[in-house]
């Protein structure tokens, strides 16, 4: 069973990311702050000039600058944390009530109120492809000063823990976010300057209402490329480096005064494999044999263990397995077992031909992956190989942003290499967006079980519970079903969030997720 | 000369016609439904035909090749390149918004070789089979073998990565421009100078020369006055060709240096199959280039005297 | 210059009365030790490919995620790389596309343009001036962003790299065997040979196409090098062979993650394309001083 070479790795892990700390505090006795508080730090593409049409909510998604907040926030472990709400409780059957803090105000010192917090979400509900938070324009009334009620359109209780998403920060009513990066906002930093494709500039809000920030002026520069992100922190251009490519990770912890830091495990390498194109045609993977069998077919082991040296976790869930409570071990996983593989192959009428690719009825069988960032080249070299060896011949297509989005829309692949990132505290946060046939996600159609199914109904169940325990609970039932039973996604490695950083920089905490991540606790060391 | 450049401008038209018709011709090369792909980055839902057909309509889709030609060349003449599939923006906007970063590298590269290429192509024509003369010959033989990618991955590991002197890409203070304009000048230099020199071997070999020298005027004024002035005009003719290569260099060391210029633009748009984008900036190439030949050709005429503007093709050979 | 392709051989030969020298052509190359050199390293790299599956008993395309990133060895004489596969297997049988399509294209290329040019020089007229015409654009134009649109367009894959190199290079032929028909119709025994009634394409054959073979000789072994830096470039930008073919620029396209780690992984295709078209245009020059000696050399 998987399980126990997971746990090895979490062991593994642990040691790992205990050495980094281990060397941290014998330096870290009491760290001096360095007169200067800059950090400069290098960040992947831009992401808010991505695709079109996509100009994400600046400056607080996707790239979290911790200058703008939202109601409750996502903690390290996936469970819910105050922010800018106090508390938050069930005021009726779908009703969440929200008890803002007196204390907080913008970094214009103007107080926040219950209509600034409507505002914001009536702001964000506008725009398309939220997910599945049911919210619409009445969705968010004003109580009083202090409290807002939120009533989504549906029946749908996971809402408080889907408006931790920073997509729901509260930004200034006069703001104009998609245009304008120069937004107000509560947080512990303001905007400065933002030149696309080149940097964010970011700096201390003294009047924050919180700890304030220990660095005056965080810098974030964007580095499409990997290889230049990981050069410019080795030849002193930026301090940190985040989401450090795996495949160089030894070579940077070699290096002197470099200091490594892990998070959790907060996003999972999988594959969404379609069923269907976007006419309702089914495709080659329609059929569950063989689904199982590509799952088989994979040596997830010498995936992690070999390909990202050991850099992540073995992993049977879609997700954090955190986020599932005591629960994750309800997902087994299909083991990687290449005789099994080829007897489903069999089973299903694929035979062997001269040349080692199957085909059925002079088919052969060819499956297209796709996939998106540069980075999972190496992934979709490896899965390629994998497959060939069971007989399946798999085509590779990079693509960037839309033509990847149109591949998904139009159902034109078999396998999508993707990380999907739990960003909220919801466990079925991912099982709902992706597989759940309802969803506005755009290849839900492409890759769901379907409407009626065990698994649509257990999603169902998800927006209904009260109790997290029992949430948890629905939450590994659906995964179980989507992972083990219908094969609708084949996770291949759980992956924590790798920094790297001159040993100047103290004080950072990574959080899984990076759309959450807060960089109020970092300074500069002497 | 006002009267020259027109002339000379309107007989590049054709060419620019011919620019355009490839640029066309392009976007329908591109494999699958035009209406199809653009709704279906536009919308949730897939599109229905219905939805399809208006598109169409609305776009000109369903006009006849021809006509849709000719509403393509209206629209160049307006300034219209069509708008990006991904930015939503016009594509000459987004063209023109990037010419600062390229021009940033560019320049200085087009100056450092030029300076370079006839410093040491006039010096290795006057010193032949010295040592820099073959030095100039193994240097120029390397770069035209030398992928320019390759150059530039070679001087990041040399100067950035072990010695740390310079950064390694992106775009920021001078020390940023030092690697990406050595890229681009080694890759354009070596060529421009075997050219300089091949030709100040044929002037200096010409029957003026020797009268001159053989006048008792002084070597250094018969060299800097007239057999510089007379090995210039095929350096300058071939200087098109040269740009071209500066053209593409821009693309691959633009990439190599992440450089937000005109060239990843366009790599990037590649990968996201974004064929206003290619398609303009075929088109966008070209008129820049049909531009640069005719600045070429008005600096050969200064040069030479031997032109008449009278005649209506500047008797260059092309 | 290295990003474009062989832009300095526009040198349009002049017609001699006799073309063909008298010497012996090979003799006289291997005299030259530069143009030797490149024949050397042409036969070389052609062996190389040619018997790449007896040099390594290695599959190329054989992952070993355990084993990635290996330095040299007695089992991996260039290591391995970040799949762990066989750096030299990869390099040898690298050569076999890079050389491959690029010694493919420059065949078909150069029957393409010799016919045009052939077909354009003879009946002139208007189709002449279009032909030449669209020759200048493609000559003048900086031939990679053609290749990128195309690519760009077509998708990526050998195929669409194919039928770029083929739909741009042809010019160049198209405009010296057009030049070479153009004033072989001057001379007097064709002008004779069409009063006594010879067939259009029997003169062709028997009076322009000998004269054409030295100088597309020439022409083609320089463009071969040029050939094999846009495949290069192409695949350098994600556009050529698509995993697992292992081509030269694509390889230098994946190793840039391992700059540091592992620099060979770079070092080994780059070294491997220089030399290839350093081959290619020493023996291109050497057969240009050969073959065409009243062309100057021009380096």
């Amino acid at each position: 069973m998987k399980w126990f070479a997971s746990l090895a790795a979490v062991s593994v892990v642990a040691t790992a990311c205990g050495g980094s700390s281990d060397s941290d505090s014998a330096t870290e006795a009491s760290p001096e702050p360095a007169a200067v508080q800059e950090l400069v730090v290098g960040s992947g593409a831009d992401p808010w000039i991505d695709s079109e049409g996509d100009r994400k909510r600046r400056p607080n998604y996707p790239l979290n600058a911790d200058v703008c907040e939202t109601l409750v926030h996502l903690g390290t472990n996936f469970e819910l944390e105050p922010m800018l709400a106090s508390k938050w409780e069930l005021a009726g059957d779908n009703t969440y009530r929200f008890t803002l803090k007196d204390e907080v105000t913008f970094s214009d010192g103007r107080p926040l109120t219950a209509a600034d917090v409507k505002s914001a979400i009536d702001y964000t509900v506008k725009e398309p492809s939220i997910g599945f938070s049911f919210l619409g324009a009445e969705s968010t009334t004003i109580v009083d000063e202090s409290t807002v009620d939120i009533t989504p359109t549906k029946p749908n209780l996971r809402l408080v823990e889907q408006i931790n998403h920073p997509t729901y920060a509260v930004i200034s009513p006069d703001d104009d976010p998609l245009n304008d990066a120069n937004v107000t906002c509560t947080g512990p930093f303001k905007v400065t300057s933002y030149t696309p494709e080149e940097k964010l500039v970011v700096e201390r809000n003294e009047d924050y209402w919180g700890e304030p920030a220990k660095l005056d002026k965080i810098t974030f520069r964007f580095f499409p490329d990997d290889t230049t992100r990981v050069l410019a922190l080795q030849n002193g251009e930026v301090d940190l480096i985040n989401d450090v490519p795996r495949g160089v990770l030894s070579n940077l912890e070699s290096q002197p005064n470099t200091t490594i830091e892990t998070s959790p495990v907060g996003n999972v390498t999988l594959m969404y494999v379609a069923r269907r194109d976007a006419a309702g045609t089914p495709k080659t993977l329609a059929d569950p044999l063989l689904r199982r069998a590509v799952a088989a077919s994979m040596d997830t082991s010498a995936y992690v263990q070999g390909l990202l040296a050991g850099n992540a976790e073995e992993i049977n869930t879609i997700a954090p397995p955190e986020v599932l409570g005591r629960f994750s071990d309800m997902v087994k996983g299909v083991d990687y077992d290449k005789e099994e593989a080829g007897r489903l192959l069999d089973q299903a009428g694929w035979t062997r031909q001269g040349d080692g690719i199957r085909s059925k009825d002079g088919k052969p069988l060819e499956l297209t992956i796709v996939f998106g960032a540069p980075s999972d080249l190496v992934t979709a070299e490896f899965v390629q190989a994998q497959l060939r060896e069971v007989g399946i011949d798999g085509k590779i297509q990079q693509l960037d942003a839309g033509a990847y989005r149109e591949a998904l829309n139009t159902g034109n692949y078999d396998l999508d290499i993707s990380k999907p990132s739990q960003n909220d505290a919801n466990p079925a946060f991912l099982l709902a967006l992706r597989w759940y046939s309802g969803a506005t996600g755009k290849n839900a159609k492409i890759i769901s079980p379907g409407a009626g199914t065990t698994y649509d109904g257990l999603i169902d169940q998800t927006l209904q519970a009260t109790d997290r325990t029992e949430l948890q609970r629905i939450a590994a039932e659906a995964m179980h079903e989507l992972v083990d039973v219908e094969v609708g996604g084949i996770p291949l490695s759980g992956n924590y969030r790798i920094f790297a950083m001159n040993d100047k920089v103290r004080g950072v905490e990574l959080h899984p997720s990076g759309t959450n991540q807060r960089w109020a606790t970092a300074f500069m060391a002497k | 000369m006002i009267a020259y450049a027109l002339r000379r401008g309107l007989s590049l038209l054709p060419v620019w016609l011919g620019i355009s018709f490839v640029a066309f011709v392009l976007s329908s090369l591109s494999p699958g439904d035009p209406a199809q792909l653009i709704l279906n980055r536009q919308q949730d839902e897939p599109p229905t035909p219905a939805q399809l057909e208006a598109f169409r309509e609305a776009n000109g889709l369903n006009d006849p090749f021809l006509v849709q030609y000719a509403t393509f060349v209206a629209g160049l003449f307006r300034g219209e390149l069509g708008t990006s599939f991904r930015t939503g923006t016009p594509v000459l906007e987004e063209l023109v918004s990037r010419i600062p970063a390229t021009l940033q590298i560019t320049v200085p590269a087009v100056l450092l070789a030029v300076l370079l290429a006839v410093l040491i192509g006039v010096l290795s024509a006057l010193r032949r089979n010295s040592l820099a003369d073959h030095g100039s010959r193994v240097a120029a033989l390397l770069s035209d073998s030398v992928p320019s990618f390759v150059l530039a991955y070679l001087l990041i590991i040399v100067f950035a990565v072990q010695a740390g002197l310079l950064p390694v890409a992106g775009r920021g203070g001078v020390e940023h421009l030092v690697l990406p304009v050595l890229t681009l000048t080694l890759a354009t230099t070596a060529s421009m100078m075997r050219l300089t020199r091949s030709s100040m071997l044929e002037v200096l070999g010409e029957d003026y020369m020797r009268t001159a020298r053989a006048m008792g005027l002084p070597w250094r004024s018969v060299v800097f006055q007239h057999a510089l002035r007379n090995a210039l005009i095929p350096v300058v003719t071939v200087a098109g060709l040269v740009l071209a290569g500066f053209v593409t260099g821009t693309v691959i060391v633009e990439t190599v240096f992440a450089w937000p210029g005109i060239g990843t633009f366009v790599v990037d748009s590649i990968f996201d199959r974004d064929y206003p984008v290619i398609q303009g900036f075929v088109v966008f190439t070209g008129t820049v280039f049909i531009v640069i030949n005719l600045c070429v050709d008005l600096l050969y005429v200064r040069l030479d005297p031997r032109v008449r503007l009278t005649t209506g093709r500047a008797s260059h050979g092309r | 210059m290295a990003v474009e392709v062989a832009a300095g051989v526009m040198t349009s030969p002049q017609l001699t009365e006799e073309v063909a020298p008298r010497r012996n052509p090979l003799r006289q190359l291997l005299r030259d030790p530069l143009a030797g050199t490149g024949l050397a390293l042409v036969t070389a790299l052609v062996l190389a490919a040619v018997f790449a599956p007896l040099l390594t008993p290695l599959d190329p395309a054989a992952v070993d995620a355990t084993g990635r990133l290996q330095n040299p060895s007695a089992e991996h004489l260039l290591g391995t790389d970040e799949l762990g596969r066989d750096l030299l297997s990869r390099v040898l049988f690298g050569a076999r596309w890079s050389l491959g399509i690029a010694g493919l294209a420059t065949l078909v290329v150069m029957v393409i343009g010799v016919l045009i040019g052939i077909i354009s020089g003879y009946y002139g007229g208007l189709l002449d001036t279009l032909v030449m015409r669209v020759v200048d654009v493609l000559l003048a134009f900086p031939s990679l962003v053609l290749y990128l649109a195309i690519v760009g367009t077509l998708g990526p894959g050998v195929k669409n790299v194919f039928f770029a190199l083929i739909a741009i290079s042809w010019a160049g032929y198209a405009r010296i065997v057009r030049g070479l028909v153009l004033s072989a119709r001057e001379r007097d025994y064709v002008r004779a040979s069409l009063a006594l009634g010879a067939g259009d394409r029997r003169l062709m054959l028997r009076h322009i196409l000998p004269n054409v073979v030295s100088p597309v000789v020439v022409l083609a072994s320089l463009q071969a090098g040029g050939m094999i830096l846009a495949l290069a470039a192409l695949g350098f930008f994600g556009l050529g062979a698509q995993p697992p073919t292992p081509e030269w620029g694509t390889m230098i396209n994946q190793s840039r993650l391992y700059l540091q780690s592992a620099p060979m992984l770079m070092l080994v295709p780059g070294l491997a394309i220089s030399l290839a078209v350093l081959g290619f245009n020493l023996l291109g020059d050497g057969l240009r001083d050969v073959l065409d000696p009243r062309v100057g050399r021009s380096r």
